[in-house]
């Protein structure tokens, strides 16, 4: 059975929906005038389970089923969903979305599958393992990380495992389905030491299955959550004003995704609203500055087989050697710009409308040394781990707080400072990119990004990098 | 469910979901018998629906026309001290019953915490007032685009401004249904509109973005269209002069919208999860005095067509009025029935977040802050996370005004403020009567002294 026929007879097991009837629905819906239509049928479940204290007393079950019905004629949209796969709630959602226009010529669809190549598992990560083998694995890492360091006063630990199947069927032939595993670990230590204490946060990620889980090494996801928090218990005042900056490699991607990541979204390039607008072919970046999006990474958390609009997720390099080369589109943005679309239409659930959405987004390695761009700092801060961004696309202002950070001082990395938030302009820092290290890396699978309301599961990955100058909002001036 | 929004008014969506309401009530009963049956020794349940619409307009035409029709359902199980809980979107008799079956499946794994269990039997909410929460309009979807179309127009009459984000209108009603295994069944049915919209001006530092919303239990209450299209030209034109702003420690002012971010720090960190996890700044603090003297903030969950009101918390608690903080001197934290029993104190019928916080206010305006500080930043804008509840350390971006000589100069941008929220809380040097009421923290204007700031 191919992955759409099996999607499909798992998702209307009980119900009285089909393929060709979801086929039938698109093209009675093109009896209405419109350039173009989907329907997006989603069934997802998740299960959660937290230590606390020593003990899995939380655990909880989510189960979400739904399907959506998208109309565009022009640059209007039209929006309706429901919760059950039924034949009469279709019809219901189908009418209230061609409400956007007016009865036409009807129209026959050729449809056709996509074609694109698997980069994960398409198995229903839940029934893969015992849940007794999960507590067990939970308590074992809680005993293991309170021996890494006598300070450790509470573990805090939530284990995620989700899979969604989905199916889409458009009014340009096209019908897709997927199956996406995901596994999410976190582990929150508190340290406590002379009455201070501190908090550190590490984890990992990515669409693979519990084996898969089970054969990595957490101890060492727990290992940086103390080490962190331990090292944070010394932090000094972090300094303010203008400073260079050197980046760790991995998670400091944040600076990438809210840099230039959101600014290169489709949406916001049709509409003029982004500091990137009309900017393709123009130096945006140091020279040293290649950035790519890539859904088809293996296993990683950013990762889609297809988009939510049945387009397959390819590589778009959006800068090479600092040159803007190319937004992420969803099929109407696309569509509008007159250009393709990229595998970036995303959305976070059937009652949700897609929208040009980051996958994986990284800067490729450059040829210095991690330890040669140390040296070059006079006095600066290194930062490798961060809390998380934000950006302002329309006047490019950006800012990432670094959650664990240090002083650089004659070429070395000495006091760790307290955390802080680093702001710059998105067009302006990347051109201060003045050293890029031969490290590259994605971060460990922890990210999620939001846009208008919506979160969808990213990864972001950068090398070791050097900003010339850019602002750290620390307390010591 | 079978009902299609389209072309129905909101108050014709409410009629229907009457209905709704009398199946969910069924089915909820029909879940606590499941769950007794299943072995449980207590359970609770919640069950949700929303409908309504929300439309984007932009350039004076329709762009996203959205039926809204949302329902949920979760429940959790308590067997012997375990628990396990469900959330689903099929509100129906099989939803439910998958719903008991996994509970009860994922509950036999977890391990008993001696303070699992619902509120005390004694503490359910008896009396549910009418707060006036509930007020379906008749606007219909042409209504609305029209609403949307002034409000952008409005937005655009300024000179310098030259591209519109466009406007968004929702109305939505809400069904919210709260039951467990001591006979406790309550409901709340909430409406709720908005009208927001955003603008794009240039100056000579680039492209600049501002936008309003207002927002409103009854459509009746919401600013006038022309208003809200008028108040973003105003603040957009307030933007175009733009200069620097200075390094060094300032007094600032925060704007109602920026000054409420600061209360729910301050709120989280008072929170009983954050205090049983000892992952707060103000850990033990309760009866010291954590603000100046001269602060009052109160509680009340009674406040008509307010955002934060309610009854009863999620755990059917009955909800009350009181203080927070007297004459600077923290009162009382926000525990649910399990943080308190894990600090060995007692509900504040704070499960689910708090209710309408009243931050009491001075005879002053926002200009008169301004005044008073002389020399610093006017906050309007914050962007980032960059707060730690455990140490109380702070670092955000902000962008927003630079003030000399008691008067407003200028816009600035790109800069950070930071320092130490405990500190913070203690430097409030006035608060003003300006206050925002578009969400369940009510306060106006704030002055801090001492910040850090950094710019380029």
């Amino acid at each position: 059975m191919s992955l759409i026929e099996s999607v499909e007879s798992n998702l209307f097991e009980s119900s009285d929906l089909s393929l060709p009837y979801l086929r039938r629905s698109i093209e009675k819906l093109h009896a209405y005038k419109l350039d173009f239509s989907d329907i997006y049928i989603q069934q997802g479940s998740m299960e959660y389970w937290q230590l606390e204290d020593g003990l899995v007393k939380d655990s909880s079950f989510n189960l979400v089923k739904g399907l959506g019905i998208r109309t565009i004629l022009g640059d209007k949209t039209g929006f309706a969903y429901a919760n059950a796969f039924e034949q009469q709630q279709l019809d219901n959602a189908l009418s209230a979305a061609a409400s956007i226009s007016r009865l036409g010529q009807s129209r026959k669809v050729n449809f056709c599958q996509a074609q694109p190549q698997d980069v994960y598992q398409h198995q229903l990560v839940m029934k893969d393992i015992g849940q007794s083998v999960k507590i067990n694995l939970l308590q074992e890492l809680d005993r293991k990380t309170r021996q890494l360091d006598e300070k450790v006063t509470q573990v805090i630990i939530g284990l995620s495992a989700a899979d969604e199947s989905i199916l889409v069927v458009a009014s340009d032939g096209i019908q897709a389905a997927d199956v996406r595993p995901m596994i999410r670990l976190n582990i929150t230590v508190v340290v406590e030491s002379n009455g201070k204490r501190e908090r550190g946060s590490a984890g990992l990620g990515g669409r693979y299955l519990w084996n898969d889980l089970i054969a990595m090494d957490l101890v060492q996801v727990a290992q940086q959550a103390v080490d962190q928090a331990v090292r944070n218990l010394d932090a000094i005042e972090a300094p303010a004003g203008s400073m260079p900056v050197v980046l760790g490699n991995g998670w400091s991607g944040v600076l990438l995704h809210e840099a230039v990541g959101h600014g290169l979204e489709g949406d916001f390039n049709r509409k003029g609203s982004s500091a990137y607008s009309d900017k393709i072919g123009q130096k945006v970046a140091s020279d040293l500055c290649t950035v790519i999006d890539d859904g088809t990474l293996q296993d990683m958390r950013g990762s889609i087989t297809v988009d939510d609009e049945g387009t397959p997720s390819q590589s778009n390099v959006l800068i090479e050697n600092g040159i803007l080369k190319g937004y992420m589109q969803d099929k109407h943005n696309a569509h509008l710009m007159g250009v393709k679309p990229t595998g970036n239409g995303r959305r976070e659930s059937y009652a949700h409308l897609p929208m040009p959405r980051m996958t994986n987004t990284f800067m490729l390695s450059g040829n210095s040394e991690k330890d040669e761009i140390i040296q070059s700092v006079d006095k600066g801060i290194y930062a490798p781990n961060f809390a998380g961004g934000q950006v302002d696309i329309t006047s490019g202002n950006f800012v990432f707080s670094a959650s664990e950070a240090y002083l650089i001082e004659n070429g070395k990395i000495t006091a760790p400072i307290k955390g802080a938030t680093l702001i710059g302009n998105g067009p302006r820092v990347l051109q201060r990119v003045s050293m890029v290290a031969n490290d590259s890396c994605l971060d460990p699978g922890i990210g999620v990004c939001g846009k208008a309301g919506q979160s969808v599961p990213v990864s972001v990955g950068q090398p070791t990098l050097k900003i010339d100058e850019i602002t750290v909002g620390g307390t010591q001036s | 469910m079978g009902l299609s929004s389209q072309n129905l008014n909101l108050a014709q969506l409410a009629e229907q979901q009457i209905l709704t309401k009398d199946k969910y009530t069924e089915l909820v009963k029909y879940g606590l018998q499941l769950a007794k049956e299943n072995g449980a020794d207590e359970a609770e349940l919640w069950c949700y629906n929303t409908v309504g619409n929300s439309i984007d307009i932009r350039n004076q035409q329709l762009e996203t026309l959205e039926f809204n029709q949302d329902s949920s359902l979760s429940l959790t199980l308590y067997f012997n001290q375990s628990k396990g809980s469900v959330s689903i979107n099929d509100v129906t008799k099989l939803g439910i019953e998958k719903g008991v079956k996994a509970a009860a499946d994922i509950a036999r794994f977890t391990q008993p915490d001696p303070f699992a269990g619902l509120a005390p039997e004694d503490r359910m909410a008896k009396e549910i007032k009418d707060l006036d929460l509930f007020h379906p309009s008749q606007m219909s979807i042409d209504d609305y685009i029209e609403q949307a179309v002034v409000a952008e127009a409005a937005a655009k009459k300024h000179p310098a401004i030259k591209q519109s984000e466009g406007a968004t209108i929702y109305g939505h009603c809400s069904v919210g249904i709260c039951a467990n295994s001591h006979g406790f069944i309550a409901s709340k049915n909430t409406s709720r509109y908005s009208l927001s919209t955003s603008m794009i001006a240039n100056n000579d530092h680039g492209m600049l973005k501002d936008s309003f919303y207002t927002v409103g239990r009854d459509y009746q209450d919401l600013l006038s269209a022309e208003a809200v299209g008028q108040e973003v030209s105003q603040r957009l034109a307030a933007r175009l002069t733009q200069g620097d702003a200075k390094s060094g420690k300032y007094p600032v002012v925060f704007s109602p919208e920026t000054a409420r971010t600061i209360w729910g720090h301050m709120l989280s960190a008072i929170k009983g999860g954050a205090l049983y996890q000892k992952s707060s700044f103000l850990l033990d603090k309760k009866g010291q005095q954590i603000l100046p003297s001269d602060i009052q903030i109160h509680e009340d969950p009674f406040l008509l067509k307010g955002f934060g009101s309610g009854c009863y918390d999620s755990e059917g608690v009955a909800t009350y009025k009181r203080d927070i903080v007297t004459n600077g001197v923290l009162q009382d934290y926000f525990l649910s029935s399990y943080s308190a029993k894990r600090l060995g104190m007692e509900s504040t019928a704070s499960a689910g977040g708090i209710h309408n916080i009243l931050v009491a206010t001075e005879e002053l305006t926002q200009q008169d802050l301004i005044q008073k500080i002389g020399t610093g930043l006017l906050v309007t804008e914050l962007m980032g996370q960059g707060v730690n509840m455990v140490t109380g350390n702070y670092s955000r971006g902000a962008s927003g005004f630079w003030i000399e000589n008691g008067e407003v100069q200028h816009f600035v941008q790109e800069i950070t403020i930071a320092g130490n929220l405990s500190d913070m809380l203690m430097n409030i040097v006035g608060l003003a009567n300006d206050v925002d009421e578009r969400s369940s923290i009510l306060t106006g204007s704030m002055a801090i002294d001492g910040l850090t700031i950094a710019t380029q």
